[in-house]
């Protein structure tokens, strides 16, 4: 099925009336907990998924998609309105976003993120739509040997672009990897590092560990603060951005948007470092640089378009080769499988209305968000009101019951439990949590394409180095192993 | 120096040591046959490097001075540790009190330990209960438990 019928068919499969209702829904839920601060779309995903599980397959990916898509809309209106970003990909939005609150043009710094957020993110989806038939067809064509090198790629490049210390990055993603580990071998069956407990046999479940380290932890760490967040008290009003903030962001837009299309496609990259990169661009272009950080509306306009284009694209690794390019999508896997659907090259032909309706769902979310988002601004805002002792008993409920409905099995409290106060520890002595659960969501498919390339080469490593694929994949890591130490070594001679 | 890194590197060396040990038991097989230690074997080794390097690094760079007793200072670690108790024992009467009756008391702790009124508090942890449950077990359809009640 080409491009354009396949949009058609998927739009045949969103448009039904059940599945526009979860559309909607998923879009108002993940933007309500998107704009908590520190939740996020993992957390939002996390505590959300449990609505899902009685959904078809179909409606029930759709659902989770606007969520995801909601979420990254509503970590936005936190950054602007309180200084404190929804989820990672809105820190930066925080420094020209709040100051332009400041000086009573909220309004404006809002509108500008959902224009900007929508017109980044249709443009990623349409990449994502042309990309996704040919790279499926490209991905048949991969066998264990290939899967290991993309994977490892994968590795390195979460490693490489890791926000703090490239160690602990490594550390995290090893110690995900040993987690994943636990249960039944996926070869020979005997028993990991289960001690007996039948509740491992088939390992640990990914969701109460990301509701653990994502939602719970966050709830710890907000629980410790002594002082509560102060809400700008403005009017948010004239959202539409004037012609002449238009014009000033025009390009930024347009470079956030190009930035955050390729890196979402990237391993470790996706819309966290894509607002990074965008912004650093537009105050590097920009005549006026001095003005970024006291509220340049570029400055908003950027990261938001980077972050929406990033999300859209980083489907593609997840849809064409089952391979998750970051946490959020990690957990989206995990939330796949749970529903019977196994992302990957077979996933076109396989599931065809879900593959295609869900990208005709995030084209409609889209449309969605930009309608609603701009007059349910002043609701959300007074959701951002309601006090810290009300919301947090409210979302560890949640995380309860999320964690509990998996299984429906107590272990999975436990699980999530253990995990929020790992993750609580983990942001404490200054890891980040995102490089485990990667970890842990691609350590089997690491460990049996290994295992099996192996096999197939009767132990001999050479395999990774006679498939071409392999071969580049291999290369990209090395090269990305090898440039941190040359650039230190260079520094150290400087110095 | 960090003593944060210090300490986290010592755990994650003995957990390590721990997950190699138990893949030396599972048998870690040869590069032609890979057996089910051969993974926890490399990534039990990886961790071990990698959290020495760390340990080795920190103790380097003893301009950083950061304590571990500092995580603690003006911060309410009591209430987390408060908490996750509740939420532990909650896991384990769940089973026999049942989703209604374990909620209610645990909705009440919570909302209790952030310093509501009584009544308030009597009234959002019936509200809250009420809420989810009918939400997901009379609207999703999801199997809560039901306890020794039987409700």
């Amino acid at each position: 099925m080409d491009a354009l019928n396949g949009l058609f068919y998927g739009l045949s499969v969103a448009c039904e009336f059940h599945n526009l209702l979860l559309i909607l829904a998923g879009c108002l839920l993940g933007t309500l907990v998107g704009v908590l601060p520190g939740l996020g779309p993992v957390g939002a995903i996390s505590i959300l998924l449990p609505l899902t599980f009685q959904l078809p397959p179909a409606g029930a990916i759709i659902m989770l998609a606007g969520i995801y898509n909601g979420a990254m809309y509503g970590g936005s209106t936190t950054s602007i309105l309180i200084n404190v970003p929804g989820e990672a990909a809105s820190v930066v939005t925080c420094l020209d976003g709040y100051a332009m609150a400041r000086r009573g043009q909220a309004g404006a710094a809002l509108g500008i993120a959902v224009f900007g957020s929508f017109i980044a993110g249709t443009v990623g989806l349409i990449g994502l739509q042309l990309v996704a038939g040919p790279l499926s067809t490209l991905a048949l064509k991969f066998g264990p040997p290939e899967y290991f090198a993309v994977i490892l790629m994968g590795f390195t490049f979460i490693v490489y672009l890791a926000e703090r210390s490239m160690i602990k990055a490594v550390l995290m993603a090893a110690i995900g990897m040993t987690l994943s580990l636990i249960g039944l071998d996926p070869i020979t069956a005997q028993q990991r590092m289960t001690f007996g407990n039948i509740h491992l046999f088939e390992g640990l479940s990914v969701v109460p560990l990301a509701i653990g380290l994502f939602g719970l932890a966050e709830v710890f760490i907000n629980l410790e603060k002594t002082a509560s967040v102060k809400i700008l008290n403005v009017k948010v009003r004239n959202m539409f951005p004037r012609k002449s903030q238009w014009l000033q962001a025009r390009w930024a837009i347009l470079r956030g948007t190009v930035i955050g299309f390729f890196m979402g496609i990237l391993p470790g990259g996706g819309p966290v470092l894509s607002t990074f990169i965008a912004y650093g661009v537009e105050k590097r272009v920009s005549k006026h640089p001095e003005q970024f950080g006291k509220g340049a509306i570029e400055g908003v306009a950027a990261p938001e378009s980077a972050n929406n284009a990033a999300a859209s694209t980083s489907f593609i690794p997840l849809m064409t080769l089952g391979i998750p390019p970051n946490v959020v999508l990690a957990v989206l896997f995990g939330a796949f499988l749970i529903h019977g659907v196994t992302p990957g090259p077979m996933m076109m032909t396989q599931h065809p209305e879900i593959f295609w309706g869900v990208i005709a769902s995030m084209y409609l979310g889209n449309v969605i968000l930009l309608i609603l988002n701009l007059p349910l601004i002043p609701l959300w805002v007074q959701v951002l009101r309601i006090p810290d002792k009300i919301l947090y008993p409210l979302i560890i409920l949640f995380c309860l019951i999320g964690a509990y409905s998996i299984n429906n099995s107590v272990f999975d409290i436990g699980v999530m439990l253990c995990f929020g106060v790992a993750g609580y520890l983990l942001k404490k002595f200054d890891y980040e949590a995102a490089p485990l659960i990667l970890g842990f969501v691609l350590g089997p498919m690491f460990e049996v394409n290994l295992r099996r390339s192996l096999l197939m080469s009767q132990g001999s490593f050479g395999i990774f180095v006679e498939r071409p694929i392999a071969l580049v994949a291999l290369i990209v890591c090395l090269i990305l192993i090898v440039l941190p130490q040359v650039k230190a070594i260079r520094e150290m001679r400087h110095k | 120096m960090d003593q944060r890194n210090l300490i986290s590197s010592i755990i994650w060396f003995l957990l390590a040591a721990f997950v190699l040990i138990i893949s030396l038991s599972l048998g870690v097989g040869a590069l032609n046959n890979p057996q089910a230690g051969f993974m926890p074997f490399w990534t039990g080794l990886l961790v071990i490097i990698f959290s020495l390097v760390l340990f080795a690094m920190t103790y380097r760079k003893r301009s950083v001075a950061v304590r571990w007793v500092d995580l603690w200072h003006k911060v309410s670690w009591r209430k987390i540790v408060v908490v996750a108790a509740c939420l532990a024992i909650y896991a384990v009467v769940l089973p026999w009190a049942g989703y209604l009756i374990a909620t209610g008391v645990l909705m009440t702790l919570l909302f209790r330990l952030s310093s509501m009124k009584i009544w308030t508090t009597a009234f959002s942890a019936a509200l809250s209960v009420g809420f989810s449950y009918g939400l997901f077990h009379f609207i999703l359809k999801t199997p809560l438990p039901r306890g020794i009640w039987g409700f």
